[in-house]
């Protein structure tokens, strides 16, 4: 059981896509905020199939605490930025540019773009948004 | 996690056909001193096609295909970044 999102992308399973570590890497560097270390994720070499992902882990008890992937209904999009760790402003929105991929704002696809994601306390591990949860 | 705002380009199709990444470099969050009166220039992005891109933090400008929504763009200033940009003496460095 593993991180995943619900999304109908390449490698989805049933309406999810699960979080592949065989075919995801982490990329960039960790980011501290709102209490949790986030990690970004892209590809080995364009192995297919691959999302960008963002994993958040609580920093006290390294549970799992928010998953995003940004082409949850299409792919690619991997979070990668030469290494940097994710900017974080002053109420907790996260920054980050993603990689090329599929795009549609209406299907949540969010590749070669600018992203402000903030947590969503609404959702949880059981009740995910078109992205993950948390 | 919610996507609250973005920003993405106009020939984003074009990028993705060309395995073009936006995101080949990191963003930078600028300080306010660097901004407009209200504070809102603030985010800046290095991409391997040779653009760079200063956006509003509080209205990215989303996706238009005539035009994008940015405050500044600077075509081919660098050769495109694998890197992080800083700030210092009021310049965004590469």
């Amino acid at each position: 059981m593993g991180p995943k999102v619900n999304g109908t992308g390449l490698g989805s399973v049933n309406g999810q896509i699960p979080f592949d570590g065989h075919l995801q890497i982490q990329r960039t560097a960790l980011t501290l905020a709102n209490g949790s270390i986030y990690a970004g994720f892209a590809t080995h070499g364009v192995n297919e199939p691959y999302h960008g992902w963002i994993l958040g882990f609580s920093a006290t008890t390294l549970e799992p605490t928010a998953v995003f992937c940004d082409t949850p209904n299409g792919q690619d999009g991997g979070i990668w930025m030469s290494g940097a760790g994710m900017a974080v402003d002053s109420n907790g929105a996260m920054f980050v540019a993603t990689g090329n991929g599929d795009f549609d704002q209406a299907k949540s696809n969010y590749s070669d773009s600018l992203l402000k994601l903030v947590v969503d306390t609404t959702t949880s591990s059981t009740n995910q948004n078109s992205n993950g949860w948390g | 996690m919610t996507v609250e705002d973005f920003f993405t380009p106009l020939n984003q199709a074009t990028l993705q056909a060309n395995d073009k990444d936006l995101g080949s470099g990191g963003v930078m969050i600028l300080p306010d001193s660097a901004g407009s009166a209200t504070d809102l220039i603030s985010s800046c992005s290095r991409v391997s096609w040779e653009r760079s891109f200063l956006v509003n933090r509080d209205n990215m400008g989303g996706f238009d295909s005539a035009t994008d929504h940015v405050v500044q763009e600077q075509v081919k200033a660098i050769n495109g970044a694998w890197s992080s940009p800083a700030f210092f003496g009021h310049h965004s460095i590469t």
